[in-house]
């Protein structure tokens, strides 16, 4: 960790917390407009034929939804993974800060010494 | 990537609304009716005609070469009438009547995509600035300088996102819009038309009334040209927002190659976040 030998890191510690839990909110915001959009598959028999015929240019207005509706869907998808990432590796760094990690790791080893204990 | 596309594209279109169902047995039953109307008046020859004249007009057996002309006249009249009215549907009804539309559906997705996705993503934008986020008052650092440029990405990606939705809300109100009026035209000009040659039928085929089918026929004729009209017209509004929404697909000013703006790895690294002087 650069340069933080000896700080008081507490405030730090808990902006990186903080700021981790609006990128995984907002990442679950965006999946629920992910799932929402993936409702709204609509074909030639939602804007009929008419509608479809009547723009033509450059694209009929079906397939032009679809195409946006195909790469909304995939950037809602990309963006709420990247979104979810920072906000866990950013909790991941702030628990190796503060030594959660190593707590929760203790914890762990000593959950499988009493497993082992008990033959599993 | 293909096979993500491919994946998220699986799920089923939109159901069918009732109304829209309703709408097309409504309309096909009035074209039905039509139909039946014209069977039964272009069922009678030019005897029957001749008989109808003879029974309503002139009270006895007349007879005459001139009767049988007017009679022959009569029919000629309901045979391009009826022309007329096939040529109509098979040109401007029955290849739309497949698909008629769905401006209900298109109504719904349009609202939606507003609520539900344009405008929940669209807030989310505001977050990603650095007066929301607490680490570039507290951290220093390659790790801190990354993600204090990193931020303005996920912005303008969040909002790039937002106003795609957002642009669809319009273009399917137009289109919903667009085809509600035309069904609603043709459903109009079909009652009107089913109207008028039921009145004939009711009549029971007196001469006067005769030569009403040609003329219930030529004002649906009309009626239906002008619904095609009013489609055509309101097709250049919802091109124009068509190819204001095919623009805003191709620019990727806010995508790297087209794809989410990912972080450098150096906010991934824990030895690069150093504490400033905090606040």
């Amino acid at each position: 960790m650069a340069g933080n030998e000896g700080r008081d890191i507490t405030y730090s510690i808990a902006a990186l917390r903080k700021d981790a839990k609006i990128w995984s909110e907002a990442a679950e915001v965006l999946e629920r407009a992910k799932q929402a959009a993936a409702c709204l598959c609509l074909t030639v028999a939602h804007f009929g034929t008419v509608a479809d015929e009547a723009c033509r240019e450059p694209r009929s207005v079906t397939k032009l939804y679809e195409d946006v509706h195909r790469k909304i869907l995939r950037l809602l998808d990309e963006g709420q993974r990247t979104l979810d990432d920072v906000g866990h590796r950013l909790v991941i760094i702030a628990n190796r800060l503060d030594g959660t990690e190593q707590k929760n790791l203790e914890v762990l080893r000593q959950l499988g010494r009493m497993l082992e204990e008990k033959g599993w | 990537m293909v096979a993500r596309e491919e994946r998220l594209s699986g799920p089923q279109p939109m159901e069918r609304s009732e109304e829209s169902k309703d709408l097309e047995e409504k309309i096909r039953n009035a074209l039905g009716k039509i139909e039946e109307c014209f069977a039964r008046l272009l069922d009678l020859d030019v005897d029957d005609l001749v008989l109808i004249f003879v029974g309503n007009v002139f009270g006895g057996p007349l007879g005459g070469l001139w009767l049988r002309e007017l009679a022959e006249r009569c029919r000629n009249s309901l045979h391009t009438a009826y022309q007329a009215y096939k040529e109509t549907c098979d040109k401007h009804i029955n290849p739309f009547l497949t698909n008629i539309g769905d401006p209900w559906q298109l109504d719904a997705a349009a609202s939606a995509w507003s609520a539900k996705i344009g405008g929940p993503v669209s807030k989310q934008a505001s977050l990603f600035t650095p007066n929301s986020m607490e680490i570039i008052d507290y951290w220093t650092g390659d790790a801190k300088e990354a993600y204090d440029a990193f931020l303005p990405t996920q912005y303008a990606a969040i909002e790039y996102v937002s106003s795609l939705a957002n642009e669809l809300n319009p273009l399917l109100t137009q289109c919903a819009s667009a085809i509600n009026r035309f069904w609603f035209d043709i459903e109009r000009a079909a009652a009107t038309a089913l109207a008028e040659l039921i009145m004939v039928l009711n009549r029971s085929f007196t001469p006067d009334i005769l030569m009403v089918p040609g003329e219930a026929i030529q004002t649906f004729v009309n009626s239906v040209l002008n619904a095609r009209e009013a489609v055509k017209t309101a097709a250049k509004e919802y091109t124009q927002t068509a190819a204001n929404l095919e623009k805003l697909l191709h620019s990727n000013v806010a995508l790297p190659r087209g794809h989410w703006p990912r972080p450098k790895r150096a906010i991934y690294d824990m030895e690069r976040w150093g504490t400033g002087e905090g606040r």
